[in-house]
């Protein structure tokens, strides 16, 4: 027997009466369908236009249009305020490199080169003063009162910019008293010697002044060096710090430019391929001004780097060149105090004439064949120069082919110098009567003058060149960096305006 | 019973007293003696050397003569070569000032010794050009000392490298060579990781051993400095440089192998030509390698002033020290005011603390040559006397003009009582005076800050 088909309950749907959309459903079928007609209340909405696209689209990707709309202006709006202030940042610390080495850096180096050579000029003068005439002694006295002008407001001028230079030690205060106490000492030497030296006590007035400056003319020098050394180096650590920052600080910018070019390239692309426009004006306006500032920015960048190079370099042979004037003229200083001690009956005279060799030593070792001392006209050819000393220092770090030129004719002058050195000490030792006077008369002759006077000039041309090389470079970097702060304030909001605008605009196109 | 434990009692009380006693006795010997490494602090107010100033010292002690029997027309030459030219004059001229001083005293006024007239010769080993002492000229000194029939005795050199040419000249006629400054450990022994190989054997082609320095060798300098750092100075770690000298590359050799044994690490070494316009390259390197003091191994006139002031630039403060080659002004002036603080080696000890008869040379040093001359002469000044006296006494004992017998004479020379203080030649031809004195700059002036007696034990 078949088992009873279970009868379907009262309010249960047959197979056969499953709704058929045309149809009004069924009483009791569940929740009621609206009624699609074409007019009154629950009418149905006409067919959509072919142009009403956002309408025409399914309700889940017209929002996801929309919301990548809005997700591609905040971006925008994110990148851009990250780009201007990346690139003011990164701008703005490269300026003040070369800002704080043109008001710190550069016045202290200057104020120690000026007063060491004004140190040793006055020293110079002092040693010739004990050996003239009343007639010259009144010239001298001149050249020694402005030589220690030029000395004392040296120091002022360095003292004011090392102010800063508070972690040093010995402090700039401690340099300071110790430098002004040997100073004094010296001033004091050298006037007791000049009055002795006036009085016709010849012998006193030569022992005073070997003893002064025996005793405290190193001392003040190379104090002077201690307080430019902390500049310097501080010069040499900026570049090391914006040499190794360099490279971040490129590759932030270089990201920054990427993501804001790479980003208005991506809305081109994304609204190009959405509405169908090969050109859409704004949006690609923005990113051609984005590329063109990012080329812009990133050359200025690694131009600033080599500005600062050069810069820095420039500056450090300023102070071999300054030290090189200080050597030269305390070998001369050499020689009248060899003379006046020879002449007074000093013990121990040779020492001065030992000291003269020692400082050219240091100046620049003339090769035995004098001709292979001449500086090469080429880089590599510098980079292996032999020759030690600060000159020869110089030359191999020589920064444009046309100091060479002033470089071997400082050469020159000063194998020419030290040929009549030779002919000075035979003067001197010789069994004239005389031969001290013979021998200062060579010293203040035209040849040996001029040979000093041609070097001195020389040093200075190379002096004025570095500074030369220093300013271009510096002003150089500092125009290019401060046009690229001028932009970046003026770019990133454009590109700003220029993308949103773009992303919005696109509604309206249609 | 009773009588049996009064004695034990007593026996008991006399056996307590006397270990007692004994125990007092034992640690006030022993409060007294100190250790083999002793670093004894100064309690005295410091002296200003350079100053002049004169610290108090004892009574003067008239000088006693040697046999000063009339000269039997016999004349013994006794050489001494020095650099007498350039920056090194200011040390060299007060040993000779010494030496003829020592001639004065030991051999009176007609300069004879157990009938011999004592002819004293001062050579000059460096030369206008060289600006130091020079090699060939070294060379040509020795030879001419070798070449007088009359001479027995050469006096110098102060330059370790310079005694290196000399050595062999001299030992090849049996001539004594008596040295008041060379430091160099080679010249007489072989010191690992410190002398080259060969060394001393190189120099003395043949026997007997002919050298004989009077100052403390390097050997001993160093590990004494490594005392010095490792208890005042506290250091672990140091950075070390030299000259590229003899004396400076082996004294720096010195103090780098000796001061791991003492727990200071070595974290850095470099060597400087004293040519350099600059050393701002290598105080940023030293910078870099954070030690906690520098130790300089050379001579003044090699530019450590400069080197120092670079370095103070480049914004290290930690100690700086050197060898006895620092006390020469030459680094005081070059290093002005970064040089304060800086340490400085010497062998020997301080005036005050030297025997009635050095500072009573002292004394009369400065009497003859001008208050202040002695502490501004160098370091070698006193052993400049020391070496003319042990010559003059060897020359006593011979009572021949015979190089062989004067050079035995000297090297059996124990227990000598000079300037210098009691002290022998050991069986090398070095001193067994083996204390060293630390000095730090302050102000234009050395201050005396302690002794060191090295204990080179590891």
């Amino acid at each position: 027997m078949m088992p009873n088909k279970t009868a379907l309950p009262a309010n249960s749907v047959a197979k056969s009466q499953v709704l058929d959309p045309t149809k009004s459903p069924p009483p009791n079928s569940g929740p009621s369908r609206p009624n699609l007609t074409t007019s009154g209340p629950n009418a149905t909405p006409p067919a959509p236009a072919a142009n009403n696209l956002l309408a025409a689209l399914p309700r889940t990707k017209r929002g996801s249009w929309r919301w990548q709309t809005a997700v591609f202006c905040w971006l925008v709006l994110v990148v851009s305020l990250a780009g201007l202030l990346a690139s003011l940042y990164v701008v703005s610390d490269r300026v003040q490199t070369f800002q704080e080495i043109e008001q710190v850096a550069v016045p202290s180096i200057n104020a120690a080169n000026q007063a060491e050579q004004s140190l040793s000029a006055e020293v110079s003068a002092n040693a010739s003063y004990i050996l003239s005439d009343a007639n010259t002694r009144q010239t001298l006295l001149t050249q020694i009162e402005r030589d220690r002008a030029d000395f004392e407001s040296a120091l002022e001028t360095g003292y004011s910019s090392l102010a800063s230079a508070n972690t040093a030690n010995p402090s700039v205060a401690a340099a300071s008293d110790y430098l002004n106490q040997h100073n004094q000492a010296l001033q004091d030497a050298f006037a007791l010697a000049r009055g002795q030296a006036d009085n016709n006590d010849q012998k006193s007035a030569t022992t005073t002044y070997l003893k002064g400056r025996d005793t405290y003319y190193n001392p003040i020098i190379y104090t002077i060096y201690y307080l430019r050394s902390i500049y310097i180096n501080q010069l040499n650590q900026a570049k090391d710090a914006a040499s190794s920052a360099n490279i971040l600080q490129l590759v932030l910018v270089i990201l920054i430019v990427i993501a804001t070019v790479g980003l208005l390239l991506l809305v081109s692309l994304w609204l190009t391929l959405k509405i169908k426009r090969v050109f859409v004006p704004l949006v690609n306006i923005g990113f051609l001004i984005a590329a063109g500032y990012a080329i812009f920015l990133v050359v200025s960048l690694v131009n600033s780097s080599g500005n600062l190079n050069r810069v820095v370099s420039a500056y450090s042979q300023t102070s071999l060149l300054s030290d090189s004037q200080r050597i030269l003229t305390d070998a001369a200083s050499d020689q009248t105090q060899w003379l006046i001690a020879k002449s007074g009956g000093v013990n121990g005279f040779d020492i001065y004439a030992q000291d003269f060799k020692t400082q050219t030593g240091h100046l620049l070792v003339v090769p035995s064949n004098p001709s292979d001392g001449q500086c090469p006209s080429s880089n590599a050819g510098r980079a292996s120069y032999q020759p030690t000393g600060e000159m020869g220092d110089v030359c191999r770090s020589l920064l444009s082919d046309n100091q060479v030129d002033a470089w071997n004719n400082f050469y020159n002058a000063y194998t020419a110098w030290l040929q009549a050195d030779t002919q000075f000490r035979s003067t001197a030792n010789g069994n004239a009567t005389n031969a001290t006077t013979n021998a200062l008369a060579f010293l203040n002759s035209s040849n040996v003058t001029q040979s000093f006077s041609n070097m001195s000039s020389n040093l200075n041309q190379l002096k004025t060149a570095n500074t030369q090389i220093y300013a271009n470079n510096s002003n150089d970097a500092l125009n290019q960096l401060n046009l690229a702060t001028i932009l970046t304030w003026a770019v990133y909001p454009i590109v700003l305006i220029l993308g949103i605008a773009g992303l919005l605009r696109w509604r309206r196109e249609f | 019973m009773l009588l049996r434990n009064r004695f034990a009692g007593k026996r008991l009380i006399a056996q307590t007293a006397a270990l007692i006693l004994s125990l007092s006795f034992s640690l006030l010997i022993l409060s007294a003696c100190g250790t083999e490494a002793t670093n004894s602090s100064a309690s005295y107010t410091p002296v200003n050397y350079l100053a002049g100033d004169t610290p108090n010292l004892l009574p003067t002690v008239v000088p006693t003569p040697l046999d000063n029997t009339p000269a039997n027309g016999q004349t013994i030459d006794v050489y001494s070569s020095l650099p007498l030219t350039g920056s090194s004059q200011n040390e060299s001229q007060p040993v000779v000032n010494a030496i003829n001083m020592a001639l004065d005293d030991l051999a009176g006024p007609n300069h004879t010794v157990a009938g011999f007239k004592i002819v004293y010769q001062s050579l000059d080993d460096a030369t206008a050009a060289a600006g130091q002492w020079d090699a060939n000229q070294e060379k040509i000194n020795a030879n001419k000392a070798t070449s007088d029939p009359n001479a027995m005795v050469y006096i110098g050199t102060i330059n370790s490298g310079a005694a290196k040419i000399s050595i062999p000249i001299l030992n090849q006629a049996h001539m004594v060579m008596i040295s008041p400054a060379n430091t160099y450990p080679g010249l007489t022994k072989s010191v690992e990781g410190v002398t080259a190989a060969g060394e001393p054997q190189s120099y003395y082609p043949t026997s007997p051993h002919n050298y004989f320095r009077l100052i403390a060798t390097d050997d001993l300098q160093g590990p004494a400095d490594v005392q010095f750092a490792a208890n005042n100075l506290k250091a672990h770690s140091a950075y070390v440089i030299d000259d590229g000298q003899d004396y400076g590359k082996g004294l720096a050799d010195a103090f780098a192998q000796q001061a791991p044994k003492n727990n200071i690490k070595i974290v850095g070494r470099s060597s400087i030509t004293g040519q350099e316009a600059t050393y701002q390259d290598l105080a940023n390197k030293i910078k870099t390698a954070e030690p906690e003091m520098i130790f300089f191994g050379g001579i003044a006139q090699q530019q450590p002033g400069k080197l120092l002031a670079d370095i103070r630039a480049a914004g290290v403060s930690v100690p700086f020290m050197g060898g006895d080659g620092l006390t020469d002004q030459t680094f005081q002036r070059e290093s002005a005011v970064a040089g304060e603080g800086a340490y400085a080696s010497i062998s020997g000890v301080a005036v005050d603390k030297l025997p009635a008869k050095g500072q009573s040379f002292v004394q009369r040093y400065d009497a003859k040559y001008g208050a202040g001359s002695y502490s501004k002469s160098g370091p070698y000044t006193i052993y400049g006397y020391e070496a003319m006296a042990v010559a003059l006494s060897a020359i006593e004992q011979a009572k021949q003009p015979n190089r062989l017998a004067i050079l035995n004479a000297v090297a059996a020379t124990k227990n000598f009582n000079g300037v210098l203080g009691n002290w022998s030649f050991d069986s090398n031809g070095d001193t067994t005076l083996t204390t060293f004195t630390i000095y730090q700059v302050v102000g234009d002036n050395y201050q005396f800050v302690t002794e060191v007696k090295p204990n080179t034990g590891s």
